[in-house]
């Protein structure tokens, strides 16, 4: 299975990526919006994991262009410092799947994933 | 400070299972990086971008709690909910003088327990 992760923060991707890579995921990963983007757009992932505020193209661009542009409906899910930020809103509106509140718990994260990719295993 | 346990690695062990080479390169990344917050904190808030202060701090949290900080990211917390509301501001430069010493001592509990 393989997992793209869109992350600014690096001890955050570092988190993340030590977590899924114990799950045995294969995992990619880009430190802006506009890298993701482009990944997205030329490799096949089974998940993609936005943080929303990133550089140069937020989570929730991504989404949209996923989805509008791309058309590509590989589940999405992001990562936010709050439930209540209204682009988490813009960003399920945009065709995320779901999100997780930062810092999780690694429990957390395993049974989103777990969830997300459920109908793929 | 001397002997008082600033921050709490329980998190990071459970996420690694209790993989030490793993807690010491996310400690080390912390020593790295929180400098190079404070730099640009410092610099933002001299040129008055109080929204790009926020988005750094908001930035810098997440790294701060999953090393258990807890004392620390209170101040943090605190300066996101200021510059993120525009609300005292006033107090702004003080409390990242505070900030700036707690990520001293964090940095020197990190150095005094493993090296």
């Amino acid at each position: 299975m393989k997992i793209l992760y869109a992350e600014d923060d690096i001890m955050m991707q570092k988190v993340v990526v030590h977590s899924l890579i114990r799950l045995g995921y294969e995992v990619t990963t880009v430190d802006d919006g506009l890298e993701a983007c482009e990944i997205i757009a030329s490799e096949d992932f089974d998940l993609v994991i936005l943080d929303l505020f990133m550089p140069k193209k937020s989570g929730f661009e991504v989404v949209e262009y996923m989805r509008d542009d791309l058309k590509i409906h590989t589940p999405v899910l992001i990562l936010s410092r709050s439930h209540l930020d209204e682009a988490i809103h813009k960003a399920y509106t945009a065709g995320a799947n779901d999100f997780i509140v930062k810092p999780f718990m690694p429990e957390e994260l395993v049974i989103k994933i777990t969830r997300m990719l459920a109908p793929k295993r | 400070m001397a002997g008082e346990k600033l921050y709490d690695l329980s998190i990071l062990n459970r996420i690694s299972g209790g993989d030490q080479s793993f807690i010491l390169e996310m400690i080390n990344t912390f020593r790295e990086t929180a400098p190079e917050y404070l730099e640009k904190a410092h610099q933002l808030l001299e040129k008055d971008a109080i929204d790009s202060l926020s988005r750094e701090t908001h930035r810098f949290i997440p790294g701060v709690s999953f090393l258990g900080a807890k004392d620390l990211e209170y101040e943090l917390m605190k300066l996101e909910e200021y510059t993120k509301k525009h609300e005292n501001l006033d107090q702004v430069p003080e409390l990242l003088s505070v900030i700036s010493g707690k990520i001293d001592d964090l940095i020197a509990c990190f150095i005094r327990d493993f090296e």
